[in-house]
């Protein structure tokens, strides 16, 4: 798999998809024209990447200001993925970056978190600004 | 003539609080410019930074609702290039210590009931059943004429932690004048 590096822009995240090592990385703001048109091309390999794993471990580091409803569709795509992967026989952790003080992105990731059974996810905080 | 129009127009928006207003064609140009001035006003205004998101996500998402659904359009499809412009409201202010904004829109008569609806039962739900339907929303798929993630809405009362309300007005034969106000 090639990886993928995709800066960041007023609307969409910094992406950084490094299949050579098993890490990946979304952060920023998503609130893109059109989620799908941004998204499927990165996620949608991803996800086939994750149904033919075996027995390897993955990092996905999340660290959003904000996304929107339609972002937030591809999220679920992403986690529910993960979880499936992670059930058999992967180790995959997350962590889950929000601003201090965010109450909206702190509940995002414990929402997400709640769902997870076999991903380890890590709810981090950083400093504010 | 001229000054008494625009202070006239200025006036009447200091009055009603809204310290930004946009009556036009909404593209995702326009949206754009619009989440980038805003950012830096709410950063200016040293507003709290969660009622700050909550004013943004609600911006956003009404003025991409505009943007796919208003009724009100002017389309042209030649050649390379289609363009379909929408038009529709929306506004930023604020009254006593409560952020609000509020967005309109022409819709079809036969989508009012079903937004009535749908609204209607968003109104009623407590921020427990709020995020349960957004997830299971999200996770089933927007519905079939969605062009979005089908959320919006729901988005919406979760972010509107004072409340929202909404109104229609019969405009004419086929449409309905559509306003919603989120409170934050």
């Amino acid at each position: 798999m090639d990886n993928i590096k995709i800066n960041a822009t007023d609307r969409h995240p910094a992406i950084d998809f490094d299949y050579a090592s098993n890490r990946f990385s979304i952060s920023g703001y998503s609130y893109p024209e059109n989620a799908r048109d941004f998204y499927d091309p990165i996620v949608d390999p991803f996800i086939s990447y994750l149904e033919n794993l075996n027995s390897a471990s993955l990092s996905f580091h999340c660290a959003f200001t904000y996304f929107h409803s339609s972002s937030a569709q591809v999220l679920y795509r992403i986690f529910d993925a993960m979880e499936e992967c992670a059930a058999t026989g992967n180790t995959i952790s997350v962590t889950w970056v929000y601003e201090a003080g965010d109450d909206s992105m702190q509940e995002a990731g414990e929402d997400f978190a709640e769902d997870l059974e076999n991903v380890a996810i890590e709810l981090v905080e950083s400093e504010a600004g | 003539m001229l000054i008494e129009q625009v202070t006239a127009l200025r006036d009447h928006m200091n009055t009603d609080g809204v310290s930004f207003c946009f009556t036009g064609f909404m593209t995702e140009e326009v949206l754009s410019g619009i989440a980038q001035t805003l950012k830096k006003k709410l950063e200016l205004d040293k507003v709290d930074i969660n009622t700050a998101r909550g004013i943004f996500s609600v911006v956003i998402e009404f003025s991409q609702n505009i943007i796919r659904y208003s009724a009100e359009n002017k389309t042209s499809d030649s050649g390379q290039s289609s363009i379909d412009l929408r038009y529709g409201v929306l506004a930023i202010g604020q009254d006593e210590n409560d952020h609000f904004v509020v967005c309109g829109n022409m819709i079809h008569k036969e989508d009012s009931q079903r937004l009535t609806d749908s609204l209607t039962h968003i109104k009623g739900l407590d921020r427990k059943e709020l995020k349960a339907l957004y997830k299971k929303t999200l996770r089933e798929g927007p519905p079939e004429n969605s062009k979005g993630a089908g959320v919006g809405f729901v988005e919406v009362a979760l972010r509107a932690t004072k409340g929202f309300e909404f109104d229609f007005q019969e405009s004419d034969d086929s449409n309905v004048f559509f306003a919603l106000k989120a409170t934050i």
